[in-house]
């Protein structure tokens, strides 16, 4: 570099920010490796318990860890970010998460099938068998969350090693789902994936595992429907995810035996259980009003109060930053490295990994989570997503704040301005019952009112020229009048 | 400024409209309609969330 007599830059003027957590995002790929210490553990000590590591690693060490490592709240400034969004080692991080996560799985499978391939270890127990199946569903159930990041690109080599990802568990149409339905419809009461207040972690299961199947094929369906095909054929994502995991569980089966069988079902059952036990905290009790004029109602749009967020290092590093959830649901596309953390967004008192094993006990769930929604929504607990049967028992247990005779009168006072607004617009309007409908352009001269008379200037009470039984009070408001 | 939409993509889930419902309507049939295909620059916040958010990519920003 060439020196300038007599000059100074000034001390860290020349820095670039640089990514803390670069390297630390290595430490995703420890949980499809578990199954390789588990096994030369397994060699050293003669011991089936490492077999255990999955749920150690996921739901003991992590949590501890995230219990004293603390928060990490840092953000990439925004000239940074097209960098880091290109950098290409990020992408390479998760695309090697495939490799390991297969490799485990199958040898995992032989050693269940056959015993050590080497002749060291010998035969396993059942026990140990049932051991490495939940294991490796473990390392299924985070590959989800792999396959969830690479689902959201916009290249299409990374949304087919999303559905490679999710073959193991066989959920390959939670990459429909999640994208085209979650997506649109979360923190609403008609999002299967959204959990609601008072629904715990047992409750949910069914709901969502049930509502995300019928909705992917709903939404493949609908997709073929459109260009006016039906749905069985192989371009549907729905049915060739499926197939991939027939092909994969059929060919170790025709490999290894059938006795496998029951071992491949309880690694599937963990690993997507292990997603929704996260699904089910994303958004608990978490609610989009309804807005827009009456008749064209729709949710507000989603911003960042909408999703439970953390900022516990350990599951943001495992999770791929999966807990800023908010800029998740703000920008999906957005890669990993690159996702902010908000002041806005609520926050939980761990990271998820850790709040895992408070799902699985509803009581001390609702006993933490309950009083953080009331918080959220400032004391009343209505404007909360909340499961219909508990409706009347949390109305009971957390009265909604009573609204001031001024706070009354002011609702009112919109309320008739929009509803007046409203009226300003309408151009036809159809009677109920016969089917007549008036419209302003032509207006109605034999009733009095000339051609352009507003409908907001037609009496409420106005009685229908053709049926003479419905008043225009309620007539229908129609864009236009069809030819009849 | 100006917003393309691919018809080949759009299925008509409705997240444009949900974040910019000036802009982006869907009509009874579930048929995207877009409102203004070249908005005001003052609208470029939400127009770029609203492209930003679809989930089969099928909006795209010009300009």
């Amino acid at each position: 570099m060439d020196t300038i007599a007599n000059s100074t830059v000034p001390e860290g003027s020349t820095e670039q920010w640089r990514d803390k957590k670069r390297y630390l995002w290595l430490i995703g790929l420890v949980v499809p490796s578990l199954a390789f210490i588990a096994y030369g553990l397994w060699l050293a000590t003669g011991s089936g318990a490492w077999f255990w590591i999955g749920p150690v690693v996921i739901l003991g060490v992590v949590p501890a860890i995230d219990l004293v490592a603390g928060l990490d709240r840092s953000n990439p400034p925004d000239d940074a970010i097209e960098a880091l969004e290109k950098d290409r080692y990020y992408r390479w991080i998760t695309y090697l998460f495939l490799p390991l996560q297969y490799v485990a799985f199958i040898g995992a499978f032989y050693v269940i099938a056959q015993g050590d391939p080497f002749g060291v270890g010998g035969d396993l127990s059942v026990l140990d068998k049932f051991a490495l199946a939940v294991s490796i569903g473990c390392a299924g159930g985070i590959g989800i969350n792999t396959a969830h990041e690479l689902g959201h690109k916009r290249e299409a080599n990374e949304r087919w090693l999303s559905k490679i990802a999710l073959a193991q568990s066989f959920y390959g149409h939670f990459y429909i789902e999640h994208n085209r339905g979650h997506h649109v419809r979360v923190a609403t009461p008609e999002d299967p994936a959204s959990s609601r207040v008072g629904e715990n972690f047992y409750q949910f299961w069914p709901r969502t595992v049930l509502g995300s199947l019928k909705s992917a094929w709903r939404l493949e369906r609908k997709r073929y429907a459109r260009r006016q095909m039906h749905p069985f054929r192989i371009g549907n994502d729905v049915i060739n995810a499926w197939l991939m995991s027939a092909v994969l569980f059929g060919g170790l089966i025709a490999w290894l035996g059938v006795g496998i069988a029951p071992y491949l079902v309880i690694q599937a059952v963990v690993g997507f259980s292990l997603l929704e036990v996260v699904n089910y905290m994303e958004h608990y009790g978490m609610l989009r009003q309804k807005v827009g004029k009456p008749g064209k109602e729709r949710y507000e749009r989603v911003d960042p109060s909408h999703s439970w967020n953390s900022n516990n290092i350990a599951t943001n590093v495992l999770l791929y930053h999966l807990q800023r959830h908010s800029d998740h649901h703000a920008n999906p596309t957005r890669r990993y490295q690159t996702l902010r953390d908000f002041e806005e967004s609520p926050v939980l008192p761990t990271g998820y990994a850790g709040m895992i094993v408070l799902a699985s006990v509803p009581a001390i769930w609702r006993r933490v989570m309950d009083p953080r929604v009331l918080a959220h929504f400032d004391g009343d607990i209505s404007r909360a997503n909340i499961s219909p049967r508990k409706r009347d028992k949390y109305l009971a247990m957390y009265p909604p704040p009573a609204p001031t005779a001024e706070e009354t009168a002011a609702a009112q006072a919109e309320a008739d301005a929009a509803a007046e607004a409203a009226l300003d617009e309408v151009m036809a309007a159809r009677c109920p019952g016969c089917g007549y409908a008036y419209e302003v352009e032509a207006g109605n001269e034999l009733e009095g009112f000339a051609a352009g008379t507003a409908w907001k200037d037609i009496p409420r009470d106005w009685c229908c020229p053709d049926c003479g039984v419905r008043e225009a009070a309620d007539f229908v408001r129609v864009e236009k009048v069809d030819a009849r | 400024m100006r917003i393309e939409v691919d018809r080949e993509k759009c299925e008509g889930l409705g997240m444009c409209e949900a974040m910019a419902s000036d802009i982006f309507e869907l009509d009874d049939d579930e048929v995207m309609h877009v409102l203004a295909e070249s908005p005001p620059e003052s609208d470029r916040g939400h127009v770029h969330a609203a492209v930003q958010a679809c989930p089969v990519l099928a909006l795209s920003l010009v300009g």
